[in-house]
């Protein structure tokens, strides 16, 4: 492990913002370091910068202050190495399915002018290959049936299957995931909580899953962050309160599970 | 108040446009001959419906070297003098736009209205009892083709000339085609107002041939811009200008067509008397807002009728009937007139919708 | 096996297709049976029957209209069509080409917007009829230039400003994701952006079809030797209301014609918008 570079390395992190001209501290000197196959829960309660946190790490937002880093090479805006599914309008409204799917593969692979000059060369050669990867990744979601169809002619955790496949597919270095199954039913969301486990299992890739549920937390991740705010300090923006492993198989109601929520109150943290 | 929806925003910037055109066409426009909106009237009932005698008899007339007089009859009070002399009341009404006061007239809505001959015959192709009782004047040079680059009338084949379609610069430009054998179909016409035409080709020297009249033709010869290859000199009493009365209002009061006769004259003496020349020159060239050198410009294209035996020849005579069946034959040509078998009458017993009628204006 | 809810509410409540269809059409009927009303009463008392041609009147002035004018051997009525839709075309493409060009620059980027908006938004307010005859004097009044440029200039500011509008509220998420999945941002424009905008766009050039009718008429008004406009202008120096009414009615005849060849064109290029809207 030594000589490889860590997934992520952010260090002193701080983001605020400035609303009706005060500034507003949502954390100050954030560290936190991702190697390997890890599986990262972030929870907190609203407000307290998870969300930011998570976009801070998808090159969508810029820090106040502080590096972000993933291997090693400084996080300046969106790419490839960092794949992001959405709670909402993750998916391209005008193509299929499939097409979704297949939309990192195209960029990949081929130029935009190369492939409207080269059309019939392109489609042997490319686009059928594109597709039959496609297809392979919508059927581990289980969404193969409904390829050719429009996002609006899904259902919210459909979307969301197709959303985690076409994130998948472009193998990022870590997938990144803001509050991906809130707004769906109980049912939806523990199914998709199995596909996302089996695929950071199948694929050796880094996931890092922003929650408010603590439930949801623990079932999928293998490290648990918490971010809160001190009760007494309130002006001080988050911390990160807790950073543990998960045993991975700990249910809800486990003595281990208990003494860990437990330990979170006591501190007095709130968010 | 900020329209956010982009759909609104194009709706509200369509209505506005809307009402922005229906605006500029409904106001009229000084110097166009476009016809204005406001020109598509409300009908009036064909008969003039019956007044009481001492109503005020109204007369349309507009901006040109011929009709001048007209404003000579106002200021000097000749019209005034003749109508009470014989018990009436007679209005002269300035319409700024020409066609304006055609479609007015054509409509029933006046009782006579200066104009050319070609227009002549629309009132009575609408179905309105007309009767032409003087002639102002011929045009004599004041309308012509001007162009540039252009050697001679041959030369306009395949070109683009801007004229006012179906008035009396699209005949002369017919006649001029005619003269060297050429159809109307060897140039492209583009519509578009005789004045805007004028000021088009002295302003813009992509302008390569306009048909159009005085000021412009000699403004733009004067300043080397263009020359004029065919105009109503080589055409002479073809483009006429009359004062047409509507036959109704005659009827009701005969004297009209003897006291607008007689008030026409006395302008007519004024003009050629050296002692009043100056001054009435002076009255006519204020009223068409143009300096007295300019205005005496252009009546040297104008062969103004002065001499009242001359006109009242004129009105009837053999020349003038071959010139109207020649206008007649362009106006049933290009759809102005619908009725092939229109005919026009000539005397006091005629009983066509378009008569010449030389009784009134011959001296008593 | 689901039923229709069965609506008790009068607003808004559905029509099977048939019955819009009957409605639509009794409203028309409605329409030209009041104008025939009009036409009657008005001669009846004893106006001039050339100032308010009835229905049938207006049949035979069509069929005059459509004649072959012997001196050139064409139809007017058709050639005049021809080269009206063609200059409106000419205009609209134009316009939708400079509004598409800025349009999208002001929808991308912010300093674009900053520096653009200000001036687009003021040019937007000058009503093209003003700007007749600058147009005439800049563009000349040879040829169909100014024509062009009027339609062009008269639709391009709202349209610039509705598209940048547009492009700027495309889903921000989907923005990110694109990038995420790898493409550079002339991509994430053309990928990502303009085909979601695409329905919208076509709706406002929709829109925009009916001032640019409106400027194109009032330009062949006073400069043209053809087009439907020119056609207007010659009947009514002939003083043929009837002629001017067919002319009238034909114009609503194109105009909805292209409506709907819109619509249609909407369908087949985004059938997801469409389909959306509709459940």
């Amino acid at each position: 492990m030594s000589g490889t570079l860590p997934v992520l390395e952010c260090s002193g992190l701080a983001q605020r913002y400035r609303t009706r001209g005060r500034d507003q501290v949502v954390f100050e000197d954030l560290d936190l370091t991702i190697t390997g196959h890890q599986f990262i829960s972030v929870v907190g309660a609203s407000g307290c910068g998870k969300s930011t946190l998570l976009r801070l790490v998808l090159g969508s937002e810029r820090p106040w202050k502080g590096t972000l880093r993933s291997h090693g090479r400084p996080i300046t805006h969106p790419d490839r190495t960092r794949g992001i599914v959405f709670q909402k309008y993750s998916l391209f409204p005008h193509r299929t399915v499939l097409d979704n799917v297949m939309f990192g593969l195209e960029l990949a692979h081929t130029h935009l002018l190369q492939k409207w000059l080269t059309w019939p060369w392109y489609r042997t050669r490319h686009h059928r290959r594109f597709r039959n990867e496609a297809m392979h990744h919508l059927e581990q979601v289980k969404l193969h049936d409904h390829a050719d169809k429009y996002p609006h002619q899904l259902s919210g955790g459909m979307q969301q299957r197709v959303a985690i496949a076409q994130a998948l597919i472009m193998r990022p270095s870590i997938l990144l995931m803001d509050e991906p199954f809130g707004a769906l039913d109980p049912d939806t969301r523990e199914s998709l909580q199995r596909t996302i486990v089996r695929a950071f299992h199948d694929q050796n890739t880094t996931i890092l899953l922003v929650t408010h549920n603590l439930e949801e937390a623990l079932y999928v991740g293998t490290r648990l962050l918490v971010l809160a705010r001190d009760a007494r300090e309130p002006a001080a923006g988050s911390r990160i309160a807790i950073d543990l492993p998960i045993t991975q198989s700990a249910p809800i109601d486990s003595p281990g599970t208990q003494e860990l929520l437990a330990h979170v109150r006591h501190q007095g943290f709130t968010c | 108040m900020t329209i956010c929806n982009p759909r609104h925003r194009l709706l509200a910037s369509a209505l506005v446009a809307v009402g922005a055109v229906s605006a500029s066409c409904s106001g009229k426009q000084p110097d166009r001959e476009a016809p204005a909106g406001g020109s598509a009237v409300a009908a009036k009932p064909a008969e003039a419906p019956p007044r009481a005698p001492g109503r005020e008899y109204q007369i349309a007339w507009s901006v040109w070297t011929g009709w001048m007089p007209f404003k000579l009859m106002e200021v000097k009070g000749f019209l005034a003098r003749r109508a009470a002399e014989r018990g009436i009341q007679v209005k002269l009404v300035e319409f700024p736009v020409y066609m304006d006061a055609v479609t007015a007239f054509a409509a029933g809505k006046l009782d006579g209205c200066a104009l050319t001959a070609m227009e002549a015959l629309q009132p009575a192709a609408a179905g309105i009892d007309t009767v032409a009782i003087v002639v102002n004047d011929t045009s004599s040079g004041g309308d012509g083709v001007l162009v540039r680059g252009i050697a001679d009338l041959r030369g306009l084949k395949g070109k683009e000339i801007l004229l006012s379609e179906l008035s009396v610069s699209h005949y002369l430009l017919v006649r001029g085609l005619d003269s060297v054998g050429m159809k109307e179909s060897d140039v492209k016409i583009k519509n578009t107002d005789g004045d805007e035409a004028g000021k088009a080709f002295v302003a813009d020297s992509r302008v390569e041939a306009v048909t159009t009249w005085n000021p412009h033709l000699f403004q733009a010869t004067e300043g080397g811009k263009g020359k004029v290859i065919f105009s109503s000199k080589e055409i002479p009493g073809e483009i006429i200008d009359v004062l047409v009365v509507n036959n109704t209002a005659l009827k009701q009061a005969p004297v009209l067509g003897t006291v607008l006769a007689e008030a026409w004259y006395d302008a007519m003496r004024a003009i050629e008397d050296p002692a009043t020349r100056e001054d009435s020159i002076a009255v006519m060239a204020a009223g068409a807002h143009a300096s007295v050198d300019e205005f005496k410009k252009m009546m040297g294209g104008t062969d103004l009728m002065t001499d009242r035996a001359r006109a009242t020849a004129f009105l009837e005579a053999d020349t003038t009937r071959a010139t109207m069946e020649r206008i007649k034959k362009f106006s049933i040509d290009h759809g102005l007139v619908k009725d092939t078998h229109f005919a026009i009458g000539y005397g006091a017993k005629a009983t066509e919708k378009l008569r010449f009628d030389a009784s009134y204006a011959a001296a008593k | 096996m689901t039923e229709e809810p069965r609506f008790r509410s009068i607003i808004g409540s559905p029509l099977a297709p048939a019955t819009r269809l009957l409605l639509g059409t009794i409203g028309v009927a409605v329409c030209l049976a009041a104008y025939e009303f009009y036409v009657f009463q008005h001669q009846r008392d004893g106006g001039n029957p050339r100032f308010s041609p009835g229905l049938g009147q207006l049949w035979t002035a069509f069929g005059e209209l459509t004649l072959v004018d012997a001196r050139t051997q064409t139809v007017p009525f058709w050639t005049d069509t021809r080269a009206s839709l063609w200059i409106l075309a000419e205009g609209l493409g134009l316009g939708i080409a400079i509004s598409a060009l800025l349009g999208v620059a002001m929808g991308v980027l912010s300093t674009v917007h900053a520096m653009l908006t200000p001036v687009v938004s003021a040019i937007a307010k000058i009503p093209p009829t003003a700007m007749i005859a600058l147009f005439m004097v800049v563009f000349g009044v040879t040829g169909d230039a100014f024509k062009v440029a009027l339609i062009a200039f008269g639709i391009s500011p709202t349209l610039t400003l509705g598209i940048s509008l547009v492009a700027r509220e495309v889903p921000k998420n989907t923005i990110v994701k694109a990038y995420s999945l790898g493409a550079t941002t002339p991509s994430v424009v053309v990928k990502a952006i303009l085909p979601q905008i695409i329905p919208q766009v076509i709706q406002m050039i929709r829109l925009a079809v009916g001032p640019a009718w409106i400027y194109l008429i009032a330009a062949e008004y006073i400069n043209a030797s053809q087009g439907i406009g020119h056609g207007i202008v010659l009947s009514q120096r002939m003083v043929r209301i009837d002629h001017i009414l067919v002319y009238v009615i034909w114009l609503a005849i194109l105009g909805t014609a292209i409506d709907f060849g819109f619509h249609w064109l909407s369908r087949l290029v985004a059938p997801w918008a469409a389909a959306r809207k509709d459940d």
